[in-house]
């Protein structure tokens, strides 16, 4: 069993890197952190093409509304939010807890993050049922 | 053993590789206040219709089109050096991270040059 799994370690790069991480809850960081990060470069890239190439400058009320009118594009952004404060609030969390700060720092820095960053997610979501109506 | 600071550290292995990891940094810094400070701005449609829109057309300024755009090319080069640390996370690449970050220098003086050509002026 040990074997097979080194020979796939060995084959798939990514599990490779995956395996050089210890504990289990930082594997499924590490996960999400690349999941967050892929899809998010996709919907990014669309949101550029929609801001830069779909839609007419300057942005107003009424051309939103008919873009949002699709639930499909409702659902995109909906999601794409998601992800932008998700992606903000993990970097964020690597970026400060980089020199192993001690675990009070951590506990206190998780629920503000966490905090904010819901806030944040909640604000904008209902922002956008608004500009959808 | 001496500890050096971060920005002593930073300053005496200051090659491609450190800027790119400085730069993934503060570009990642700038996108965090502008996209916090963005999508608070936009609740704005919160006062109605006609306050939203009176955003927009701010945004339409040239002088905060100019500001934008510092920030459009910031996510630009966050995007590259993010697929950039994927490429080498997903491939064990770090032996061609030189060539890739110089790929990615390549590519953004490419968007940026398109950026100003068919998307700055709208």
């Amino acid at each position: 069993m040990k074997n097979s799994s080194l020979y796939i370690q060995k084959f798939i790069p990514t599990l490779n890197s995956m395996a050089k991480i210890q504990h289990s809850k930082q594997k499924v960081f590490w996960l999400l952190r690349q999941l967050n990060a892929v899809t998010l470069f996709a919907f990014a890239a669309v949101h550029i093409w929609v801001v830069l190439g779909k839609l007419e400058r300057p942005l107003l009320y009424e051309d939103i509304r008919s873009l949002l009118s699709n639930w499909t594009w409702m659902l995109f952004y909906a999601f794409l939010i998601f992800l932008v404060i998700s992606h903000a609030v993990m970097e964020l969390w690597r970026a400060l807890t980089d020199r192993n700060p001690p675990g009070s720092y951590k506990r206190i820095l998780r629920i503000v993050l966490l905090a904010l960053g819901g806030f944040l997610l909640l604000l904008s979501e209902w922002n956008l049922i608004l500009l959808g109506r | 053993m001496k500890k050096t600071n971060a920005i002593k550290h930073y300053r005496m292995n200051f090659r491609l590789g450190m800027f790119a990891y400085l730069m993934h940094r503060i570009t990642g810094l700038m996108l965090l206040v502008f996209g916090v400070l963005y999508l608070l701005s936009l609740s704005a449609i919160q006062f109605g219709s006609l306050a939203f829109d009176r955003l927009m057309i701010f945004y339409d300024l040239p002088l905060v089109r100019v500001i934008v755009s510092i920030f459009i090319l910031a996510l630009w080069w966050y995007m590259l050096s993010g697929m950039r640390l994927f490429v080498i996370s997903l491939f064990n690449a770090d032996r061609i991270q030189q060539v890739l970050t110089v790929i990615q220098m390549i590519l953004f003086a490419v968007g940026t040059a398109l950026y100003f050509i068919y998307g700055f002026n709208g």
